[in-house]
């Protein structure tokens, strides 16, 4: 069997894997939609300002006002990526680490590279699914439109899908058990979506100069960008997509260096 | 040429001087048992032939090629079963033996893996529902599914079941017919005395014998004769008296078992004396392993 067949076969276990495990599922779908349900309806008909500043008598100045779903679907998109490719990814990987499931594949002829493509290639598939269905459910319950770009919201998404898995897993090392994988990723992205304003524009000049470090921040941008809620020609801003990659390559050098296959308690 | 060769091997975690000096080696087609304590060096030596750790000294060749460094082809034709080591638990026995079964280029058929570790009813269950002892088979089924020349087992019954203890030794003595290497680790000496064709007991870290179970066992030349304290008389002492580990049972130890029993029987019966659970009995592999790892 060729490298590229195994690991495809790698792919589809690690889905079926991943569907069967309600947490997970949950965990991975459940907060974005949930959001999506109570703050879409709480803010429905009400409208928001994005790529602005909101100016002291409530106007938006510099950006656009759009209605809020246009800005929130997409926003929880993102946000979807991230549980899905970041937050479900770095818990599973810890957990086998600790159970010793890598370990075991170490022993097996399966090149590295073959499993970690199945772990990466079955979060970007969750991923794909996240956000269409967060799409799907913003448009018939909320009429937000369709992304007018699909071509950038796929791009958008498989990159930053990817760019979070190797996070991920550059984070995993420093992680030191899988009791404490959820708080970690959760301690290490739900404040920098606050910031980064996945909920509410806000004006506050320090959480913004603090959340443009983050690739958090600059993933919804392209992400608002790629649906359209951002007023833009081509759906593409190569200047979200590059610090993405900045912080992929930064991701895969410490993945490289760090990385662990057995937990430290021998 | 030798499957395994392990010369003057050491290694130790920081100042704990794990393995001092180890060698051996094991002979294509043997069966070779690695006995010892917890903590005595055993996984630690396992786990440098397997290739998971870095030995600091010495020289180690599994199948011809140093595992530290021999990648992916080693791993082809090796089969292991480690501790503690997890399978994912959503998927099926059928779905991960199958899954497993493509990472070889000659692999045994799922279906007969399955039925030789007597999971067949259990082939559509989720790993998550197995018990410990299913586990662990499912553990054996993925070491065999690659048909390896040569078998890793690190304690590979431990939690099993008498009956599921007896089935693996059949699947083991099953691929030592098929001309199969097979390293194991264990701690029950029946194990070890009932697989294995040479033993090697390793003790804080250095080999204290290596032979057959059966040299090692002639190693202690004593036969042991043990009975019921018969009451109110006083009972000739015709061997080295020994404690007889339950209230009421004497034991005496000799090297001249003929001339004891005769003097102790000749003695009982001018009295009309009959000794009660009388036996007289060769030491066990766990006598003298016990005795080698100073644990009596």
């Amino acid at each position: 069997m060729s490298d590229l067949a195994i690991g495809l076969r790698q792919v589809r276990a690690e889905q079926r894997a991943f569907w069967r495990n309600r947490a997970a599922a949950l965990f991975g779908f459940g907060f974005p939609i949930m959001f999506l349900l109570i703050f879409g309806t709480i803010f429905n008909k009400q409208s928001t300002c994005v790529d602005g500043t909101i100016g002291a008598r409530g106007q938006c100045v510099g950006g656009a006002e759009v209605p809020y779903n246009n800005f929130f679907v997409p926003a929880m998109a993102a946000w979807g990526v991230i549980t899905t490719c970041f937050s479900n990814l770095t818990i599973g990987v810890v957990n086998r680490r600790d159970n010793g499931l890598l370990k075991r594949l170490r022993g097996t002829p399966l090149p590295s590279a073959a499993f970690v493509s199945g772990v990466l290639g079955s979060a970007l598939i969750s991923a794909v699914i996240v956000v269409a269905l967060t799409a799907v459910v913003g448009h018939l319950l909320y009429q937000a439109p369709w992304p007018a770009h699909p071509l950038p919201a796929l791009v958008t998404v498989l990159l930053a899908g990817l760019v979070f898995c190797v996070i991920g897993l550059a984070i995993t090392p420093f992680i030191p058990n899988a009791d404490a994988a959820p708080a970690v990723v959760n301690f290490t992205s739900l404040p920098i979506l606050f910031i980064s304003g996945f909920f509410f524009n806000f004006n506050n000049a320090v959480f913004a100069d603090i959340a443009k470090v983050f690739p958090i921040y600059w993933f919804k941008e392209s992400m608002l960008i790629a649906f359209g809620a951002e007023p833009s020609s081509s759906g593409w801003n190569g200047q979200d997509l590059l610090v993405l990659l900045i912080w992929g390559v930064l991701g895969l050098a410490v993945t490289l260096r760090f990385f662990r296959w057995e937990s430290r308690r021998a | 040429m030798a499957a395994i060769v392990v010369e003057e091997l050491h290694k130790s975690y920081g100042s704990l001087h794990a393995v001092r000096g180890v060698s051996f080696s094991v002979e294509p087609g043997e069966v070779f048992g690695l006995l010892g304590p917890n903590g005595a060096g055993k996984t630690t030596i396992v786990e440098i032939l397997e290739g998971y750790r870095r030995r600091d000294h010495g020289r180690v060749e599994v199948l011809g090629a140093d595992p530290a460094t021999a990648g992916r082809d080693l791993r082809r034709r090796v089969g292991m079963v480690l501790q503690e080591c997890a399978v994912e638990p959503y998927l099926t026995v059928c779905e991960v033996v199958e899954l497993h079964r493509g990472y070889y280029p000659k692999p045994l058929l799922t279906d007969d893996v399955i039925e030789l570790v007597g999971l067949e009813e259990k082939a559509r269950v989720r790993v998550k529902k197995l018990s410990g002892g299913q586990q662990r088979r499912l553990d054996l089924a993925l070491a065999l599914i690659g048909d390896p020349e040569l078998l890793f087992l690190d304690e590979p019954t431990t939690g099993f079941d008498p009956s599921a203890r007896r089935n693996a030794w059949e699947i083991v003595r099953g691929m030592r017919k098929l001309g199969k290497t097979i390293l194991l680790t264990t701690h029950y000496m029946d194990e070890a005395q009932n697989l294995t064709d040479r033993v090697c007991v390793v003790s804080a870290g250095e080999v204290v014998r290596i032979g057959t179970p059966a040299s090692l066992r002639a190693e202690r030349a004593e036969t042991r004769i043990q009975f019921i304290r018969p009451d109110g008389v006083s009972v000739p002492e015709v061997g080295e008296v020994v404690p007889g580990g339950e209230d009421g049972l004497m034991a005496m130890i000799t090297e001249t078992p003929t001339k004891a029993l005769h003097e102790l029987t000749a003695w009982a019966v001018a009295r009309g004396l009959e000794l009660q659970r009388l036996e007289v009995s060769q030491p066990s592999l766990e006598d003298v392993y016990l005795e080698l790892t100073g644990d009596e």
